[in-house]
């Protein structure tokens, strides 16, 4: 990694990018001004990502209410599937290697670790840690590395409704159009909402509205998707899904 | 994690580090995602929520790929001047004012160059987009005007203004004032990253820089903190053995460097300084960055590394 401290050789062949010293000045600038820059239009438009905001906060507080009701627990399913919300206040270890993509720029040269979940080699990649390794009881399966198969898609049939025990449960779904969040209530051992409380997919997700109404009248995930939206459809059920492991 | 991604594109660069809330979205064509070390949904649900809407706040307005967008109705106005949001307007001046310091290594008017080139594909629609304009004008960033004070732009000829190397790196950098209240948090776009505070065990956050040419190998890694850090590499989105950096100067894709990692204080820094710096090539890319306060990696075509003095010291050994 040799450092550059010769003189600059020619840059471009036609417009020169050496500087005379007064626009050098300003080029140095460049970095402070990005800065500006970003402010500027922040302070603009701070104003138009409160609707987003607001949405969110509903659906938090919404569950807060609940919250005595749903055991702990952050399980990440198995696959590529990764609980981020779950009960208010409890930490939500999702279990994670960070990495969005393949699976091994993570499991690398020097950073000596065997795939994600190990990570103890003092301060490199870490698919768990402390607070995922003691954290609260229930968590079936133990906070898995994510890096396996996609998403086991077609919703595993969940039978009758009285296996639920009664609370307020989160989870997410992931397909490759971006992650949906549902919680879902159950009373009386019975689904009766099962709504969507976070949508990042890019798709809008009032084209599953219908599935929410779906699940409480089946009693199950085992419906059928929205033609034209599957893999939102799929987020969305696993979603559910993710939440009801919590209620069993 | 998977489920999310394009087979065949992997990230440039990416965190190593374990989080624990978070949330992905496929934005501005990549996946983004956005970690909160000890975050709740309920505490940091709202402030991430405003986190991503800023994504598409600059997506409606910047994109090339999107006929609606405020920039492609500029586009289709040349000669005359328009008055333009705030956000569109800072965008093209920090992108002319990078094609400046660059002597046009950087230029946002490449944006035919790349539409006929073939990167003209709408990743939501997979539609193509074709814009029609005249083609024989060789127009450069010389042909945008800006006046300052009624905020207006004018085009002198007809061109399509590109705000890629820009626009991603802005939405992150607003995304990240807007977690800037929760401390700690750290944003990947596609491998433009911005990270703030630490990590979850309190050390500043650790970024690994993906090698250009091994797969699933790291080229080296570093740890920063309130910082953003972007890679630009010949191995995304290649077109027929080209890529999508493309030297305005000459109509083709750059070739003597293969990637560019740069540290700067903003992600829309980092993103447009890095771009300029590929084309430039090794040592003048290395200079350039130098200049502009920014810290640098370049790796060659033949894996020859350069560097500015201050990027070693944010490398992981």
């Amino acid at each position: 990694m040799a450092d550059q401290d010769r003189p600059m050789p020619a840059a471009a062949p036609k417009t020169p990018v050496r500087r005379t010293s007064s626009s050098r000045k300003i080029s140095r600038r460049l970095v402070v001004t990005s800065s500006a820059a970003v402010l500027a239009i922040y302070a603009v438009g701070y104003i138009r990502t409160k609707p987003a905001a607001d949405r969110i906060a509903a659906a938090a507080s919404q569950f807060q209410s609940s919250q005595s009701a749903a055991p702990s627990a952050a399980t990440g399913q198995s696959t590529s599937v990764s609980v981020a919300l779950t009960v208010p206040t409890v930490q939500s270890p999702a279990s994670t290697v960070p990495v969005p993509t393949s699976p091994s720029p993570a499991t690398t040269t020097d950073d000596s670790n065997g795939g994600g979940s190990t990570g103890d080699d003092g301060n490199s990649i870490v698919a768990t840690n402390p607070t995922v390794a003691s954290s609260p009881t229930s968590s079936n399966a133990a906070p898995t590395t994510v890096v396996t198969a996609p998403p086991a898609p077609t919703a595993t049939p969940v039978a009758a409704a009285s296996k639920y025990k009664d609370g307020t449960y989160t989870g997410t779904g992931t397909s490759r159009h971006g992650d949906i969040s549902a919680q879902v209530l159950v009373k009386s051992g019975k689904i009766v909402s099962a709504q969507i409380t976070a949508c990042y997919t890019r798709y809008p997700c009032s084209r599953i509205s219908d599935l929410p109404g779906e699940v409480i009248s089946q009693q199950t995930t085992n419906v059928d998707m929205v033609s034209g939206a599957t893999d939102s459809s799929e987020a969305y059920l696993q979603a559910v899904d993710n939440a009801l492991q919590n209620a069993t | 994690m998977d489920g999310h991604t394009v087979p065949g594109r992997l990230p440039r660069s990416v965190i190593v580090e374990g989080p624990t809330f978070f949330q992905s979205a496929i934005l501005m064509d990549t996946l983004v995602r956005i970690e909160v070390p000890s975050g709740t949904m309920e505490a940091s649900g709202p402030t991430v929520a405003r986190a991503f809407q800023w994504f598409q706040e600059v997506e409606e307005v910047c994109s090339r790929f999107e006929e609606s967008s405020e920039v492609m109705e500029l586009v289709r106005h040349p000669g005359v001047p328009q008055v333009v949001s705030p956000l569109l307007f800072e965008a093209v001046r920090f992108a002319l004012r990078v094609a400046e310091a660059s002597g046009g290594a950087f230029d946002p008017t490449v944006g035919h160059t790349l539409e006929q080139r073939g990167f003209n594909r709408n990743y939501r629609t997979g539609e193509r987009v074709s814009t029609e304009i005249d083609t024989d004008r060789s127009v450069s960033y010389r042909d945008i005007h800006l006046d300052l004070d009624s905020r207006a732009i004018t085009l002198r000829e007809p061109l399509i203004i590109d705000l890629g190397a820009v626009a991603k790196g802005l939405a992150i950098d607003l995304a990240a004032r807007e977690l800037r209240p929760l401390g700690n948090f750290a944003i990947n776009a596609g491998g433009d990253i911005y990270v703030g505070g630490s990590n979850l065990r309190g050390e500043p956050w650790r970024v690994g820089i993906r090698h250009p040419r091994r797969d699933g190998e790291l080229l080296t890694s570093v740890q920063i903190s309130d910082r953003a850090v972007c890679t630009s590499g010949d191995y995304e989105r290649a077109v027929d053995g080209e890529n999508h950096l493309v030297d305005p100067r000459t109509a083709t894709s750059a070739s003597a460097v293969c990637s560019v990692t740069v540290i700067a204080p903003t992600a829309m820094a980092a993103d447009a300084l890095g771009t300029a710096a590929f084309v430039l090539g090794l040592d003048a890319g290395v200079q350039f960055l130098r200049r502009q306060g920014a810290q640098g990696l370049l790796v060659s075509d033949s894996l020859v590394q350069r560097s500015t003095p201050g990027f070693r010291r944010y490398q992981v050994q």
